[in-house]
This record gives C-alpha cells, sequence and structure tokens, in this order.
C-alpha cells in the first residue's frame, strides 16, 4: 500500500499496451510514473502451461473475469444463411434466431491483452484513416499516418517486430527497416500461398512481434504455435516483457497490481484531481496531478460514465456526448476444411502470413471499408489432439482412433477480418448492474448494418476460394461474426477529434476539457482500419502522447 | 473463434456447459436410478478401444468423468438415466446388462445411442459423454502417440517448415 503515500507525477490506469507504452516512455525522461491494473502479474513459466499436459486449455485467467453485458438481440435473416457459423459435428453454433455474444475477449493483469494476442504488429493503412473525407462514414484520424510512423517505429523496436522489409506492408512506408527478420513461413501457410497466388492474390509474411533472434535477454520462436496461450518461452512481445520491464528498470515507474480504479474524482478548473481505487476489498483514494486512462475501449468509457459528477452529470469527457458510442468491433470470418496430406498444421507462429490486397477501403467491390485474410489454425485452436476429436474427426471406437492420427495435422484454416464502422445502434452503455464493488458494468450494444454484412459476405466466399483453390477438401468448420459477437478488438468509444463538440479527446490523446486527463486506448481510434490489428497502433499513439505531457511539463 | 476466440472456445465450452435447461426438458418423466460405473466404463471403452494407445478405462476416463460430473448441474443425472438405457436395451436385445455383453453386442446397442430414433435425453447422453469423454482422453499423454510426442514446449516445432 506503499503506493498510497507517495507522490507520483502521472498515474496510469491499466498495463496493457497503451498503458505500458505510456510508462516506459514517461520514465525514460524520469517522469514519475504510477501504474495501476485491475489484474494480476503474470509469470510465464509458472503460468501458462505450454509444458504440461493440459496446454490445450484456453488461455488462463488468474482472476474471476469482470462481467460485461451483452444487450443486442438483432434478428438473423434467412437470406444470410450462408453466413452462419457451424461445425460439422456440431451443427449451428448458434441455434436461435438472434445474433448472440461469446463475449468480449481481453485479459487483466500487467501486459493486458498483450499476454493472450496472436502478436500481429500492424501499421494502419494511412488510406484507412480518412473514412469520413473519403467515404462520409466514420470519423477522421486528426493526425496523419506521418506524423505516427517515427512512434510505429519505436514501438516496433520496443515490441522486437519481425517483418519483411524489403516487401513490407501495402502504402505504409516505413523509415526504417523492421527491427527483426521475418520468419519463414510454416508449412500450412506454404499450402495456403499456393491458394492465394492461384486466384491472383498475395500472402506475405506478417508482421509479428515475435523475436526471430534472440534479443533483450529473451530467446527467438521455436514455433509451437501457442501464442495465444500465454507464450511460456517469452519470445512473444508482451507488454509486461517489454515496456514494463524497461519502464520499472528506469526506477522511475511503479506498477501495482490487483488495484481497481472504479471513479475519478474532478475539482476546480477543469483539473482531474484523484482516483478512488478498490485494491484486496477496500476502498482508497489517490490524489494525482496528471490521469491517464489505458483500460481498454470497453473499460475506458465504462470508468467515464460512471464517473459522472455535478461538473460532469453525463459522464466525465461526456460534453460532446461521444463517450461509449461509435463502437467498433472485429468482424471476422473464418473457414477450416480438411487436406488431403499431412501437414503439420499445428506448427509454427499464430499468424505468420496475411494477404493485404482487399485492405484499402475501396477494396471490396461495392462495399466501404477493407479487409484482411490471414492463416488461421491457431486462432481457431486447432492445435491439439484434444480439438480434432471434438471438433475434426467424426464417428467413435477404432475408427475413430485411426482417422485422429490420419487427419491430425491435415488442414488448412484461413480467417479475413474487416472494417467495422460506427452505427448508432452500436455503443457501451452501464448496466444496472454493478460489479462487487459497486461499479455499474458496462454493456456491450452491436448492430450490423447490411454493408457489415456484405463485407462479411465477401470475406466469406473468398475465404472458401482460397482454402479450394490452395487444394482443400470438404469445410467442417465455419465461424461468422454474422451470427455471433465474439470481439477481442475494439474501438471508438472516446473518439478522438480536433471538433471537441464531435470528439472526446484532441489529437494528443488529451481530453478537450480536462487538461490533465488523458485517454490512450483503441477508444480514442476514429475509424477501425481494414482489419489491421491495433496494440501497435495503442503504443504508437500513446508514445506520442507521451510526448506531449513532457513537453507540456517541460 | 477468435478473432480470434471462437473456436478455441468450443472445446472447452460444452466440458463445462451446465445442463439445466435440456435435462429439464429432456428427461421429466424419467426416475433417479444412480450412476452404473461398470456401464459407463463399458461404455467408454467402446467409444475409446484399446489400440496401439490405451482404452478410456485404462486411463481411468471413468472416474474422471464421473467425479467431472458431481461439478456440473444435472450431469449425474444424464449420465444415470444415459447408462440405464444402454442397460435396459442391453436386456431387451440381449437379455443381459450392456457390460456383460461382446463387444460387438455393444456396439450396436451404442450405435442405438448414437441414432436420431434414440429419445432425446439419450441423445444428449451419447453426444455429451463423448464429446467430455474425448476431451479428457486426449489430454493425456498417453493418447498422443502417432500424433505429437510431447507438449509444445519447451522443444517447439523446429520442423515447422517442412510439409508432411
Ligand atoms: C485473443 C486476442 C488476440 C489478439 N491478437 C492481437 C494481435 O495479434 N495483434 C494486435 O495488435 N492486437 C491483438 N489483440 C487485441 C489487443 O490485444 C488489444 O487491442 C490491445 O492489447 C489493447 O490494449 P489496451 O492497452 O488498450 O487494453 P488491454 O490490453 O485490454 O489492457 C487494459 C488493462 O487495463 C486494465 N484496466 C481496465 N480498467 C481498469 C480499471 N478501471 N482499473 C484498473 N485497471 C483497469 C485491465 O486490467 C487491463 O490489464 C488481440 C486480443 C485478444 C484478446
Ligand atoms: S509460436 Fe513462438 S511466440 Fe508463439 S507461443 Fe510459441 S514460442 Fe511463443
Amino acid at each position: 500500500m506503499g503506493f498510497l503515500h507517495e507522490d507520483y507525477d502521472v498515474v496510469i490506469v491499466g498495463a496493457g499496451a497503451g498503458g505500458g507504452a505510456m510508462a516506459w516512455a514517461l520514465a525514460q525522461e524520469k517522469i514519475k510514473v504510477l501504474v495501476l491494473d485491475a489484474g494480476p502479474a503474470y509469470t510465464p513459466e509458472v503460468d501458462f502451461k505450454l509444458t504440461t499436459q493440459n496446454w490445450e486449455d484456453s488461455f488462463p485467467a488468474k482472476y474471476k473475469s469482470p462481467a460485461v453485458q451483452f444487450a443486442s438481440h438483432q434478428p438473423l435473416k434467412k437470406q444470410y444463411k450462408g453466413l452462419r457459423s457451424w461445425n460439422h459435428l456440431r451443427g449451428l453454433l448458434n441455434t436461435s434466431n438472434e445474433r448472440i455474444s461469446f463475449g468480449y475477449h481481453r485479459v487483466q493483469g500487467i501486459g493486458g491483452s498483450s499476454l493472450h494476442y496472436s502478436a500481429e504488429a500492424h501499421r494502419m493503412n494511412p488510406h484507412a484513416m480518412k473514412m469520413h473525407s473519403r467515404f462520409g462514414v466514420a470519423a477522421d484520424w486528426p493526425l496523419t499516418y506521418e506524423e505516427l510512423e517515427p512512434f510505429y517505429a519505436q514501438a516496433e523496436e520496443m515490441m522486437g517486430v519481425a517483418g519483411n522489409s524489403a516487401h513490407p506492408p501495402r502504402s505504409r512506408w516505413r523509415s526504417t527497416p523492421f527491427p527483426q527478420k521475418a520468419h519463414p513461413l510454416c508449412a500450412h501457410s506454404q499450402i495456403l500461398s499456393r491458394g492465394f497466388n492461384q486466384l491472383g492474390l498475395n500472402l506475405e509474411h506478417n508482421s509479428l512481434a515475435i523475436l526471430s533472434t534472440p534479443t533483450d535477454g529473451r530467446p527467438s520462436c521455436n514455433y509451437c504455435g501457442c501464442c495465444l496461450k500465454g507464450c511460456s518461452r517469452m519470445d512473444k512481445g508482451t507488454v509486461d516483457l517489454t515496456y514494463i520491464k524497461h519502464a520499472v528498470a528506469t526506477g522511475f515507474c511503479t506498477v501495482v497490481p490487483n488495484v481497481s480504479v472504479k471513479r475519478i474524482e474532478t475539482g476546480d478548473k477543469d483539473k482531474v484531481t484523484g482516483v478512488q481505487l478498490v485494491h484486496e476489498g477496500k476502498e482508497m483514494h489517490l490524489r494525482c496531478d496528471l490521469l491517464v486512462v489505458a483500460g481498454g475501449a470497453i473499460e475506458t468509457p465504462r470508468l467515464l460514465l460512471a464517473s459522472k459528477s455535478a461538473q460532469s452529470p453525463d459522464g466525465l469527457c461526456n460534453e460532446s456526448g461521444q463517450v461509449g458510442k461509435n463502437f467498433m468491433e472485429t468482424l471476422l470470418w473464418t473457414s477450416s476444411c480438411f487436406y488431403p496430406q499431412a501437414l503439420g498444421s499445428y506448427k509454427g507462429t499464430a499468424v505468420d502470413a496475411i494477404c493485404w490486397d482487399f485492405n484499402d477501403p475501396d477494396a471490396i467491390p461495392g462495399v466501404i471499408g477493407g479487409c484482411r485474410f490471414s492463416t488461421s489454425v491457431a486462432e481457431s485452436d486447432l492445435l491439439g489432439p484434444r480439438a480434432y476429436a471434438t471438433r475434426v474427426v467424426d464417428g467413435w471406437g477404432l475408427d475413430h482412433k485411426k482417422k485422429m492420427r490420419a487427419l491430425f495435422g491435415s488442414v488448412l484454416s484461413v480467417s479475413g477480418i474487416c472494417e467495422s464502422l460506427p452505427h448508432e445502434k452500436s455503443f457501451v452503455g452501464l448496466s444496472i448492474d454493478k460489479d462487487e464493488s459497486g461499479m455499474p458494468l458496462p454493456v456491450i450494444s452491436s448492430y450490423l448494418d447490411e454493408e457489415a454484412i456484405n463485407r462479411i459476405a465477401f470475406m466469406s466466399d473468398k475465404c472458401r476460394e482460397v482454402l479450394s483453390a490452395a487444394g482443400g477438401g470438404e469445410i467442417f468448420e465455419e465461424f461468422s461474426s454474422y451470427d455471433i459477437f465474439s470481439s477481442t478488438h475494439v474501438f471508438g468509444t472516446c473518439r478522438m477529434g480536433n471538433d471537441r463538440g464531435r470528439s472526446v479527446v484532441n489529437r494528443f490523446c488529451q481530453s478537450h476539457r480536462w487538461a490533465n486527463l488523458y485517454l490512450v486506448d483503441a477508444s480514442v481510434f476514429p475509424s477501425s482500419g481494414g482489419g489491421e490489428s491495433p496494440s501497435l497502433t495503442i503504443q504508437a499513439l500513446a508514445i506520442r502522447a507521451a510526448k506531449h505531457i513532457i513537453n507540456r511539463s517541460g | 473463434m477468435y478473432r480470434r476466440r471462437f473456436l478455441g472456445l468450443l472445446c472447452e465450452a460444452a466440458v463445462i456447459a451446465p445442463l439445466v435447461f435440456q435435462i429439464r426438458t429432456a428427461s421429466a418423466s424419467l426416475d433417479k436410478v444412480g450412476v452404473n460405473s461398470e456401464t459407463l466404463s463399458a461404455f467408454l471403452d467402446v467409444l475409446i478401444p484399446k489400440d496401439e494407445t490405451p482404452s478410456a478405462s485404462e486411463l481411468n476416463i471413468h472416474k474422471k468423468i464421473i467425479s467431472h460430473a458431481y461439478r456440473i448441474e444435472n450431469y449425474i443425472v444424464l449420465l444415470e438415466q444415459g447408462l440405464a438405457w444402454l442397460d435396459r436395451q442391453s436386456v431387451t436385445y440381449f437379455m443381459k446388462p450392456y457390460a456383460a455383453l461382446s463387444t460387438r453386442e455393444q456396439e450396436r446397442v451404442t450405435y442405438l445411442a448414437s441414432t436420431p430414433d434414440a429419445p432425446s435425453i439419450v441423445q444428449l447422453f451419447f453426444s455429451r459423454i463423448k464429446n467430455d469423454a474425448l476431451f479428457i482422453y486426449y489430454t493425456q499423454p498417453e493418447s498422443w502417440k502417432g500424433m505429437i510426442e510431447s507438449p509444445p514446449q519447451p522443444y517447439g516445432y523446429p520442423d515447422f517448415q517442412e510439409i508432411g
């Protein structure tokens, strides 16, 4: 509890991509930082199970997962029955007539969701940063790719990003090569790339925060495929092993796990004065001079809305009415099929190959917003015997056992992720139900309009075409965001912009009204991009915001 | 599922999901009879017989299913009802309880449980117990022969680029 009695220049809520990058960038400059996180610290060798017989378990949550409610009950239409999620052994995965939720997936802990992520390290497509002026949808980013580029380079260096410097992803110019050389493509991706090539498309090396060369006391990857289960080898660039480690090493950063911030307090002159927090069941108060909130695009608006007061009757920072609005989510399609030859398809990094050919916002015919395609054996969790026995191989008895051995490692899987655009029916609000600390639970409302469904339909067609062109056999499983909400990338709920009447923070992620309050997570994204993974952009924005804080205080 | 966490959840979700709704609707008229562990062990050996890897009973999957059952609402009822049905069919067709039948005969009764003609509680019993037994069985390293040699770490897959 010592942290309560010390003075800090900056208090950061959340030790994920945004909070970790901010802590590092400030501590480097000898700014005294306190990082609070609601979740625990993880010890990869102990907490992750990859050396045990239970290695197929999903990511181990070390805490009681906090509830997030889902409020949408969008009816499903007969005309889109080809877009439903299904498995050949189980039938429809959603047997109802309305869209259901499999949840918002994240990790609470030191390192945040990076502990669980696939380590894709993407830069935004600059063409997808002006969606409003080009297409009249979403909002424009109030900064350019050029302004963000140096911070991307710093973030990549810190995370140890491996990529193909000779062929960087389309339209993202680079001032420096990737810090690490690209990982070779696994057997599965080599086969899949034949399918892409057949269709005149390119499957390229994905840029990954996974070491291809030992660096910073961490080994290089040994291609076990289990990135999403928690990397016990520690070659995956997670925020705790990179930013947080180096921030703490400066002597200017203190990190305290298991502390939930339940309310932000404000004073005169539009200043935030402190936070109410809960630690080991006890409520406490912490004064702060400058507050950074980096809780992610669900928890950040939740905290702001829950901090309403006489000065902010609609919630903190909500003068524009935009807190919680403009919610954007992961829109996904995945198809998995048999392949007539043993491939060892469970080997390799989780997502080593990607196709950016449809990533520009006008690349999909007839729809606004782009998408990308990538390999998805690991993301579909088709990695071990348990998954094959219960999802891939049919029958029972001796026949089932024989098929297990014959089919193991002989599958192909490809996914698409596309642009998600704001819709008035997609937003994050507060529930009347509360958590143990008395804080209202967040409620996600999500709605897919025809454009979103058309993007999913495009991805489903392409995934099926690619599998077939790659020589794949019968499809045995498909997963679709059309009938199941299941989101790992969430954005937009505290959008950044120049117009304080239509946004929550300015181009430096600083609250328009509360000058000593910054938000650094994907809640500030004005648009989602065409399937880019967000973590690297969150880090770049956080490092840039830190520079703004440093310049202010200097 | 992800996207990432979509499909990954599927295996585990089925194993831990409560059975409240299905049992209520499917078994309203059935009485409690107790779990017959001999029948369960024999049934699981039909689903997962011995070949170059052990049978279900050799890895004590029946015991693991029973202890798993106590943690999930209505699971015990499902087991009791499904196993009792297997025994009743065995007596009807072969005049012996399931565990006393030959493997051939057990397979025939098991087949009946697997078809859409079986009562709904039996279909539920068959699919759920099969799923969970396979899940638990393939968590045991003894079952991995011919697929993987060990957990993925600490060795990883240095041959990840090789097709085959
Ligand atoms: C399975 C999975 C795979 C993914 N794969 C990729 C990928 O390959 N590439 C990529 O770029 N992105 C990926 N993502 C998304 C990426 O992980 C997130 O977008 C990113 O990590 C978000 O960073 P963040 O700092 O905004 O939030 P988080 O990482 O969610 O961290 C927020 C932290 O804040 C803490 N917190 C929140 N509210 C409070 C509070 N009130 N008090 C105290 N602490 C609080 C939480 O405990 C948490 O630790 C993936 C996500 C998942 C779940
Ligand atoms: S593939 Fe590499 S990064 Fe992923 S978990 Fe395995 S060793 Fe770690």
